[in-house]
């Protein structure tokens, strides 16, 4: 048999590799969840809830803050913040809330307001999320005088321990490689690159990095790949482009497509912004294109299956721009198309 | 079917791979082996070089990108130039002259990832895909014709280091991956672990050297047959007429390794 005989099967591995990514569905910047819709609060006494963070982007989300929109509850946050939650982390908040002795038994509406920001270069966005909790006040007999222990807190687990790990895996990767260098068998080194290759594949899928991988790949960022100039700067429209966008004297919706890593969306959102602020009469809405896949779709801003952003659509006329390149200009082309 | 015919084959099965996005089957999870855009139109997996540059502005640690690529490493190492890299099918067309430079130029291709890595790090920005070849013909120009792009300075650029790239590989041969190429660069790292290898039987070999004179990537496969820079396109193992070179995938037979 010639030594050749194996070589059809070359491909075999790849294609075993690739069955096992399989593709599922992608998720927002964070998200944020409570344990239980409702928490039993007695009267001048404690309730626990538990708030779940995941982030399920490729930012870090900072400076997360948690307030309670509550007659007579007051809200306690324990960590008291958390300075930051890393790409794919994850974490827990303890929300410990006490009622007012004086506050009458019965169910209440309120409001958990989440804030939080994240940054793409020298641009920040905050983010408001509202989560509705029923709250039960009942009379100090009938509820938990003593809540119980609060879960375990802070995200989890960090950041520098895989870094550790990663280390640690490679070490004992050039350690086998090195022995490998003293001897012929090439099996220890083998089995050590296929420990190494499993673990960190299954490690990866388990902290969703697949789903980071295929949404960085699935988005054409037009300024990433060199279609156009990156746009790091904050937009400022000329005297002209001004007065010319103040002229326009009909309603005119404008759509902008981004993506949250995409390095050129923020400066489109900062200059349609700023044109719907100079002109009332010009409405806008973002669209993140992983959340709203099929209004991308619809609207024309996918090109041979690839979401291209950032992309501002001007709802009446279905006409779209793409990228962020000298966008003032094009945006007001595209605003007086028609007028 | 002979080496080189096969090899054809498992190229055309890359460029298929690279372009199976016409289905419409749209981005899978897949980290490509070998070097291709991403942000090309058609492209169905994920280019490992722009994830990783991507990975180190976001400073996420890169546990399935590590993972994929140690498996690719371990499948055929540098083999995918050879096989699969719908780039390296482009530098194997251009090879007009399989002309043999200084060895230690070779080691170019670590700067430029070091390099990359750098960059990306130090402008949070994919500065390596803004001068990238094969995003020049994949994502540049199809999407100039879609309408996304237009001529400006990024694209200019682009085309510049597509012209120097091409120019490179017609003078010589596989310039992009002797040279350039980051991803070579990493997977030349697993070339002595792959189940892929060219294996020298040294008692067959008289040391006439038409294995070197054979070879896309300028070594001496009869002294050097598991360089780092060895694609094991199997040019010199066809080029062999004593059968002292061969290509072998998992363990050698009992009695047939050699080097």
């Amino acid at each position: 048999m010639k030594p050749m005989r194996h070589r059809a099967f070359l491909l075999l591995p790849l294609w075993l590799l690739a069955a096992t990514c399989v593709a599922v569905g992608q998720e927002p910047i964070l998200i944020v969840s409570l344990d239980s819709s409702s928490v039993t609060i007695p009267q001048g006494g404690e309730a626990i809830a538990v708030l779940r963070i995941e982030n399920r982007s490729v930012h870090t989300a900072d400076d997360l803050e948690a307030s309670l929109v509550s007659d007579g509850v007051a809200l306690r946050v324990e960590p008291d913040g958390i300075a930051a939650i890393g790409p794919f982390d994850q974490a827990t908040m303890a929300l410990r809330m006490s009622a007012d002795e004086g506050l009458a038994s019965g169910s209440q509406d309120g409001l958990l307001e989440i804030l939080y920001t994240y940054c793409i270069g020298d641009l920040c966005f905050q983010v408001f999320e509202d989560i509705p909790i029923r709250l039960d006040v009942v009379p100090p007999s009938e509820g938990p005088i003593a809540p119980p222990p609060p879960p375990p807190v802070g995200p989890l687990p960090s950041e520098q321990f895989h870094w550790i790990a990663l280390g640690v895996g490679l070490l004992v990767f050039g350690a086998v490689a090195a022995l490998r260098r003293r001897s012929r068998r090439t099996w220890p080194i083998r089995t050590a690159t296929v420990l190494l290759a499993i673990g960190a594949l299954a490690y990866g899928v388990i902290r969703g990095q697949h789903d980071q991988a295929r949404a960085i790949g699935a988005v054409l960022c037009t300024s990433c790949v060199g279609i156009e100039a990156s746009q790091h700067a904050e937009p400022r429209l000329s005297a002209a482009g001004i007065d010319a966008i103040m002229r326009i004297d009909r309603d005119i919706e404008l759509l902008v497509f981004h993506a949250a890593w995409c390095h050129a969306c923020p400066y489109a959102e900062r200059m349609v912004e700023e044109v719907a602020r100079l002109n009332p009469r010009i409405t806008y809405r973002l669209a993140d294109v992983e959340e709203e896949p099929d209004l991308a779709r619809e609207s024309g801003v996918v090109r041979s299956g690839r979401t291209v952003v950032p992309a501002v659509l001007r709802i009446d006329t279905g006409e779209v721009l793409f990228g962020a390149e000298r966008l003032e200009t094009r945006l007001i082309e595209l605003l007086k198309e028609g007028t | 079917m002979k080496l080189r015919s096969q090899r054809r084959v498992a190229q055309m099965a890359g460029i298929l791979l690279g372009l199976f996005g016409v289905t419409g089957i749209g981005m899978t999870h897949i980290i490509f082996p070998g070097l291709h855009c991403y942000a090309c139109p058609w492209a169905v997996t994920i280019c490992p070089i722009g994830l990783l540059q991507n990975l180190v502005v976001f400073g996420t640690v890169p546990f399935f990108w590590i993972g994929a690529i140690f498996a690719y490493g371990l499948i055929a190492g540098r083999g995918f130039c050879g096989w699969f890299c719908p780039f390296g099918t482009l530098n194997d067309l251009l090879s007009f002259r399989k002309v043999r430079v200084r060895a230690s130029f070779s080691y170019s291709k670590y700067a430029v990832l070091i390099g990359t890595l750098i960059a990306a790090w130090a402008f949070t920005d994919t500065m390596f895909c803004k001068l990238c070849p094969a995003a020049s013909i994949e994502a540049s120009i199809p999407y100039l014709f879609l309408g996304v792009a237009k001529v400006n300075a990024p694209f200019l650029l682009h085309m510049g280091t597509l012209a120097g790239t091409l120019l490179g590989m017609v003078l010589i041969a596989r310039f992009w991956c002797r040279y350039l190429c980051p991803m070579g660069a990493i997977l030349s790292l697993f070339n002595r672990v792959s189940l892929l290898r060219v294996r020298l039987e040294a008692n067959r070999c008289t040391g006439c050297g038409i294995c070197s004179s054979s070879c896309p990537m300028g070594i001496d496969p009869h002294v050097e047959h598991d360089n780092h820079n060895c694609i094991k396109c199997g040019e010199c193992v066809e080029a062999c007429k004593l059968g002292a070179l061969s290509l072998t995938y998992g363990r050698p037979r009992r009695g047939k390794a050699g080097g």
